[in-house]
This record gives C-alpha cells, sequence and structure tokens, in this order.
C-alpha cells in the first residue's frame, strides 16, 4: 500500500467522522426553512407596512397652500373635536390626525411611535417651501442655482483602482469565508488528535502507517470538512440574507450582491486552500504534543490562525503600503491577506506567483518538521514533551 | 541433551546452547533460537539482536536476542516494566533501538521493522482504544484499509469477523455501545482481520473475565491453526500454559529465561511440587539444601518443595519430617507459574539450572 494511498484512507475516515451526510442534509434542510420562514414573515410584514394609514387633518386651510400628497397616508377631512378624535383613535379607526396652528406649526396625534409622522412633517415643510419661493419671485431656475454646490475634480497621480463598498463587502465576505474555514478544520484537527490521544488508539494506528502518512490524511481530511465548512457558511449567510433582504427591502432598496471575477475566484481558491493546508500541518504537529486539552495551556495555539485574518482587516483599508505587500507574500498570513488585496486593489502581477510558491515551500517544510513533532507527541501519553524535547524531536526526526 | 535446554541468561551470556554463525544475518546465533533440529524444519519470521532501548535514565531492554519461528506461538513473559511492551514497539517500527537488530522474514524477504510490513503485521497494542462514536463495521474496514485491503475486501472482511465474534446485529451500533469485553473482541478483530503473517498481541487476556479469556485463548489457537505466527505478551500464566509453544521471560530488561514450557520446567528440575501441611511455627528453609529440592515456599501452613528433575527423592520426606510436622503431603506438577515465580522472584544462581 503506497503512501498517498494511506493517506486517502485516512482522509475519507477524517472527513466522514465530522462531515455526516444525514446531518448536512438535515442542516440544509433547517437552513432553508428557516429562509422560507423568514421570507414568509417577510412578505406580510411587507404587506402590512404598505397599507395606508388614516391620518385626520384638522384645519388645513391655516396651512398657507395646497395639502401635500404623503406616501403611504390617507387623508381624511376632520371637525375640530378632539375629543371625538381620540375616540376614533383608541377605537382604531384612525391611525393619527393633524391639527394645523398656522401656516409654520402644526401638532400630530398618534397611539404610538410610527414612521408616517416623518413623512408628513417633510411633505409639509416642502409644499412650504415651494410656496415661500413663488411668493418671492424666485424662478424654479434660480432656486436650483442657489441650491448648487461648486464642482471640483479630484485626480491621483498614484494609480490605484477605485475601492468602493462593493470590494469591502467582497473582502470582508472572503475573511468570513477564510474563517469558516479555518476554525471549522482546525478545530476538528484539534478535538480529533487530542481525543485520539486519550482513546489510546494511537499505538494501533502507528503500527500500521507511518505519522507522515496519518498527518497527511488528516490534513486532507480536515480541508474537505472546511470546504463543507465554508459551503455552510455561504449558504447561511444568503440564507440570512435573503431573508433579511425580503424583511427590509423597503428601507434599503434594491441590493446588488458584488462578485468578484473568476480569476480572483480562482487566485483566492488557490491561496486559501495552500494556506488551511499549511496551518493544518502546523497545527497538527503541535496539537499532538498536548496531552490533556482540558488543562493544557498549549491549547490557545489554536487562535494563532486568526492572527492573520486580523491583519488582512486591518490593510483593508491600506491594501497598497508595503506592510500589506509584505503580509499578502508572507506564507503564514498571505492566504488572508493577499484575497483580501485581491478584492480592494490590483496587486502586482509576482505577487500571486510569489505568494503561492512560498507557501508551498512552506508546506513543505511545515509537513517535512511537523511530521516529525507529530510523530514524537502522537506517541507521547501521560505528560507533554518540554520544548527542548520538541527541538530535538524536530533536529533528529 | 545440551542443546534442548533452555537458555537460562546471566547478563547478556548465554549458557547450555550451541551458537552457529549463519550467512544472511551476520552476527545473528541461531543457538539463541533454540534446539538445532527444530531450526533446520522452521524459518524464522522475527530475529532480535542484542538490542538496547533506553528512555532518558532507564534502560527498558537491555541487549535482548530472540528468535520467533514461522507458525509458533511465543509468549513473552515478564513483570510490568520488565521491557516486554518496549521490545514489542521496536519490533513494529514504532520505536527504533539504541543498539542491536531487529529483521522481520516474510516471503523469503527480511526487512527491518516498518510500515512496509503493515500487511503482514497485527498489532493488538497493551494501551488499547476504538474510536467510541463510530459504527462496528466502519471501524474494523478502516483499520482494514490501513493494513493494505480494499474497502470492500475490508468491509468483507470485517463483516466475516463481526460474524465469528457474534457482533454481526450490531456492526452499525457505535464501539461505545459494546461492554468493555465486546470491546475487547473488536480491537483483537482489528488486528487480525487482515489475516497478518506475524500477529503480536501485547497482553490480550487483560481486563477480561474467565469466560472471554477462554473465548480468546480459542480465537488465538484458531489463528495459529490458520498458519499466523503469534508474538504475546501476558501474565495469566495458567493460559500461557495452555497457549505457548516457546516462551521468554524478561526482567529488567533482559530475557532470563526462554525455551518450551517443558524445557522451562526441566531448566528448574521441576517436573513435580511436593506440597506439604505443616505446622504454623516449623521452619522449612533447611530443606532447600537437599539434593532433590530447587526451591522451597512456603504459604501459610503449606510448604511448596519444587523438585529437581531425575534427583532421587530419597530420604527427603524422612528429612521433612525432621524438620517439620507434616499433616499432610501431596505433589503436584510445577507449573508455569511456579517456574516463573522462581525465575524472578528466587535466586537464579542458586535454584536454577546448573551453568554450563
Amino acid at each position: 500500500m503506497t503512501h498517498w494511498q494511506q493517506v486517502f484512507s485516512v482522509a475519507r475516515w477524517e472527513f466522514l467522522r465530522f462531515v455526516k451526510l444525514r446531518q448536512q442534509l438535515i442542516s440544509l434542510a433547517v437552513m432553508l426553512g428557516a429562509g422560507l420562514v423568514l421570507g414568509v414573515a417577510g412578505y406580510f410584514i411587507a404587506k402590512a407596512r404598505a397599507k395606508p394609514v388614516k391620518v385626520a387633518l384638522v384645519a388645513p386651510e391655516r396651512f398657507d397652500g395646497a395639502v401635500p400628497a404623503v406616501e403611504g397616508v390617507t387623508w381624511q377631512p376632520a371637525a375640530p373635536d378632539e375629543d371625538a378624535l381620540k375616540r376614533q383613535l383608541a377605537a382604531k379607526t384612525l391611525d393619527g390626525y393633524v391639527v394645523v396652528a398656522s401656516p409654520d406649526s402644526a401638532r400630530i396625534v398618534l397611539r404610538e411611535k410610527a414612521k408616517w409622522p416623518t413623512r408628513v412633517r417633510d411633505a409639509f415643510t416642502a409644499a412650504r417651501r415651494e410656496a415661500a419661493i413663488r411668493q418671492s419671485g424666485i424662478t424654479a431656475g434660480q432656486f436650483a442655482a442657489l441650491q448648487a454646490t461648486m464642482a471640483f475634480e479630484t485626480t491621483y497621480t498614484k494609480q490605484k483602482r477605485d475601492t468602493d463598498g462593493a470590494d469591502e463587502a467582497v473582502a470582508i465576505g472572503i475573511l468570513v469565508l477564510v474563517f469558516a474555514g479555518v476554525m471549522g478544520g482546525a478545530g476538528y484537527l484539534f478535538t480529533g488528535i487530542t481525543g485520539e490521544k486519550q482513546l489510546r488508539v494511537t499505538d494501533a494506528i502507528l503500527s500500521a502507517i507511518s505519522p507522515m502518512a496519518w498527518l497527511d490524511g488528516k490534513i486532507l481530511g480536515q480541508l474537505g470538512v472546511a470546504i463543507v465548512g465554508i459551503f455552510n457558511t455561504v449558504m447561511s449567510l444568503g440564507v440570512l440574507a435573503a431573508g433579511a433582504y425580503v424583511l427590509f427591502r423597503d428601507k434599503f432598496g434594491p441590493i446588488s450582491i458584488p462578485m468578484p471575477g473568476p480569476a480572483v475566484v480562482v487566485q483566492v481558491l488557490v491561496l486559501v486552500l495552500l494556506g488551511l493546508v499549511l496551518w493544518y500541518a502546523l497545527l497538527g504537529a503541535f496539537t499532538s504534543t498536548i496531552d490533556d486539552p482540558n488543562d493544557s495551556m498549549r491549547s490557545t495555539v489554536l487562535l494563532l490562525p486568526m492572527l492573520p485574518m486580523y491583519l488582512a482587516y486591518l490593510i483593508k483599508a491600506k491594501s497598497d503600503t508595503p506592510l500589506a505587500v509584505g503580509l499578502s507574500t508572507f506564507p503564514l498570513t498571505s492566504y488572508a491577506a493577499l484575497p483580501v488585496r485581491l478584492a480592494t486593489t490590483t496587486p502586482a502581477w509576482w505577487e500571486f506567483p510569489v505568494a503561492v510558491a512560498l507557501l508551498l515551500g512552506a508546506i513543505w517544510l511545515a509537513r517535512l518538521l511537523g511530521g516529525r513533532l507529530f510523530a514524537a507527541g502522537v506517541q507521547m501519553y501521560g505528560k507533554e514533551p518540554s520544548f527542548r524535547e520538541m527541538l530535538a524531536a524536530l533536529r533528529t526526526g | 541433551m545440551r542443546a534442548e535446554e533452555p537458555r537460562q541468561r546471566t547478563g547478556s551470556s548465554v549458557a547450555g546452547t550451541v551458537s552457529i554463525e549463519v550467512g544472511f544475518l551476520p552476527g545473528c546465533h541461531l543457538s539463541r533460537i533454540g534446539p538445532l533440529e527444530t531450526q533446520t524444519l522452521s524459518v524464522p519470521i522475527l530475529q532480535v539482536r542484542d538490542v538496547v532501548k533506553r528512555y532518558a535514565t532507564v534502560t527498558a531492554v537491555n541487549g535482548v536476542s530472540l528468535t520467533v519461528r514461522a507458525g509458533e506461538r511465543f509468549a513473552l513473559l515478564g513483570p510490568n516494566g520488565a521491557g516486554k511492551s518496549s521490545l514489542i514497539r521496536m519490533v513494529l517500527g514504532l520505536t527504533r533501538p539504541d543498539a542491536g537488530g531487529i529483521s522481520l522474514h516474510f516471503d523469503g524477504a527480511i526487512t527491518p521493522p516498518g510500515h512496509a510490513n503493515a500487511a503482514r503485521i497485527g498489532y493488538l497494542p497493551e494501551e488499547r482504544g476504538l474510536y467510541q462514536d463510530v459504527p462496528l463495521l466502519r471501524t474494523l474496514t478502516y483499520f482494514a484499509t490501513l493494513r493494505g485491503m480494499t474497502s470492500r475486501a475490508g468491509e468483507a472482511a470485517a463483516r466475516e469477523w463481526l460474524e465469528r465474534l457474534h457482533l454481526a446485529d450490531r456492526a452499525r451500533e457505535p464501539v461505545k455501545a459494546l461492554s468493555k469485553g465486546n470491546q475487547q473482541k473488536v480491537q483483537l478483530a482489528s488486528a487480525l482481520l487482515h489475516r497478518p503473517a506475524l500477529a503480536i498481541l501485547d497482553e490480550p487476556f487483560s481486563g477480561l473475565d474467565p469466560l472471554n479469556q477462554e473465548y480468546f485463548l480459542g480465537l488465538i489457537r484458531d489463528l495459529a491453526a490458520e498458519g499466523t505466527t503469534v508474538l504475546f505478551s501476558a501474565h495469566q500464566m495458567q493460559l500461557v500454559e495452555r497457549l505457548a509453544d516457546r516462551i521468554a521471560i524478561m526482567q529488567a530488561g533482559r530475557i532470563v529465561l526462554e525455551g518450551t514450557p517443558a524445557q522451562l520446567a526441566a531448566a528448574w528440575h521441576a517436573g513435580d511440587v511436593l506440597v506439604m501441611q505443616v505446622a504454623p511455627g516449623d521452619d522449612p528453609a533447611p530443606l532447600a539444601r537437599h539434593a532433590a529440592v530447587a526451591a522451597v515456599h512456603r504459604e501459610g501452613e503449606e510448604v511448596r518443595l519444587t523438585l529437581r528433575r531425575g534427583v532421587p527423592v530419597g530420604d527427603l520426606l524422612a528429612d521433612a519430617a525432621r524438620t517439620c510436622t507434616i499433616r499432610a503431603v501431596r505433589t503436584e506438577r510445577a507449573s508455569l507459574h511456579d517456574i516463573y515465580v522462581q525465575t524472578l522472584g528466587g535466586n537464579p544462581a542458586a535454584a536454577g539450572p546448573e551453568a554450563a
């Protein structure tokens, strides 16, 4: 049996240990169900919101001009009997009433806080302004000229791609997906290895395959788990976003989902997958030295892969600085930093190949040294190897 | 006759044996693997030569040499910490010797320990462990694939073993749903379902009730009958006596006695044990000086005199009657337990076979 046959056996086992098809289908059904519920709820809420409110208008003749039409408000003529109007409010046959006190002031009475008074106020203010312009003899063109701002044209001498909210959204989206992949896979890798040590299955496995084949299989299996994790995150966020859109579309208006180009998608995928392999190799090797995850200070190492994501978030706004370029090529950070820069700027042509080459080199080194550390650590029960012992294992294998 | 005697070892020396250099493994003394006559009839499957293993300040294995022949059931005995598991881990390639050499012989090819032998070796570790949340069938299939079987062949072998273990109806249940005894059965199956040429079983009977011990004994016998060589360690002397073709007893990292059960008994000249019920105040110690007595052990009012084989008992009973008040007498065959206790607890120089 070849090394890679053993690796694929382990990878399949690891993948199926943590990704169970039935549970995945149930999760998918639950997510779609939640999306459906959100959508239906949003539909009814939007329908209820679209229903016009009935507002009584008292003494409209005191306003200096025509009563303006207000979106979502149906005016009802009314006598100035506020007691009668309040009874109608209590009986919910009326949503509110407006008492015009003078051309410059009015009073709104309603049961509880609502959005339509703002629209009423804005409409009356606009109507009053229009009436004032008409009375002053200024033409509409003159009024527009008075309101207009001075035109400036700005030119940047440094070439930079225009960034907008969509680019930032893509960058943040990438970071969220990378986070889902790293933390999902790393978490399972951690619990898997420490669990195997505690279950004492290591001797039985290592008598059949090499530590390197076992570690490689784990990395590959967790990569699969991470991809499923990313898919689940995309689905969850998609359902959430769709539900939120249905609920709040009247507030946000039409939303266009920013999508990076296919070349960027491929580059991001390559970087993220290689980055995950590198981090899994390091985490897998180090985790093997942990005896009991419940009382080992070494468990905090699990948080390390978050650091590159934090740094990548920081460079999002300053994506062309030397620091950003450095983080985009350094193997431990490039898998998060360069994808963010691919979304927010146009990196130099050499950055992607250099980042990939360095990542591949780092993976080779991490597998070599990680395999040595894993071989030493995973067979150690009852005590954790000291850092001196770990260094000795790294040196001698 | 000398060549048929077991090897009583002091330090790394070998006493009472013939030493022959063989061509394919320079420096290997076939004398250490047993009588010359049997060597010509059986092929070695495992050879361990002057192996040393140190952990920090402890020498776990100190110059051990042994040979296991194909088809043999070889028992490795010794108290906890004697170095049995350390030796087994080196044979498997889990750790490397600091000195000496280990070679495995499969189909005429000689290989060092390591994962290249995975398909040929089955291993039941002393530290038992299975994935608790995984169904039995999947667990066994996984171990089979790690040992070189295809998924389909592995699953077929797993089903066959579950049938054999009367667990076929529980194939889809997780391991944790089984009793401890049944979990051990599954663990044993995981070590054997790929039909290894050499099965290394580190304390296969530990933690089992007597019925399951008998069941395991039967399984291991069947395995050997099917042609698998078995190297095992155990503390249950009665079971070892019934199972082992050859035995090596280890102490403090060395093999102190090696041979067939009959040879070990002969080593102590201990074909029989004279058991006497004596008065509480009696002191049987002077009987150790009698020519026919190999060892004297007292447990309460019972005194056990291990007799030297071939030496006339003569006036032993008369001597015993002068020393103690004998209330009852019976004879027993010396058990492996007696030999083990005397080897490790007695004084080998005094009670053991004559040095060559």
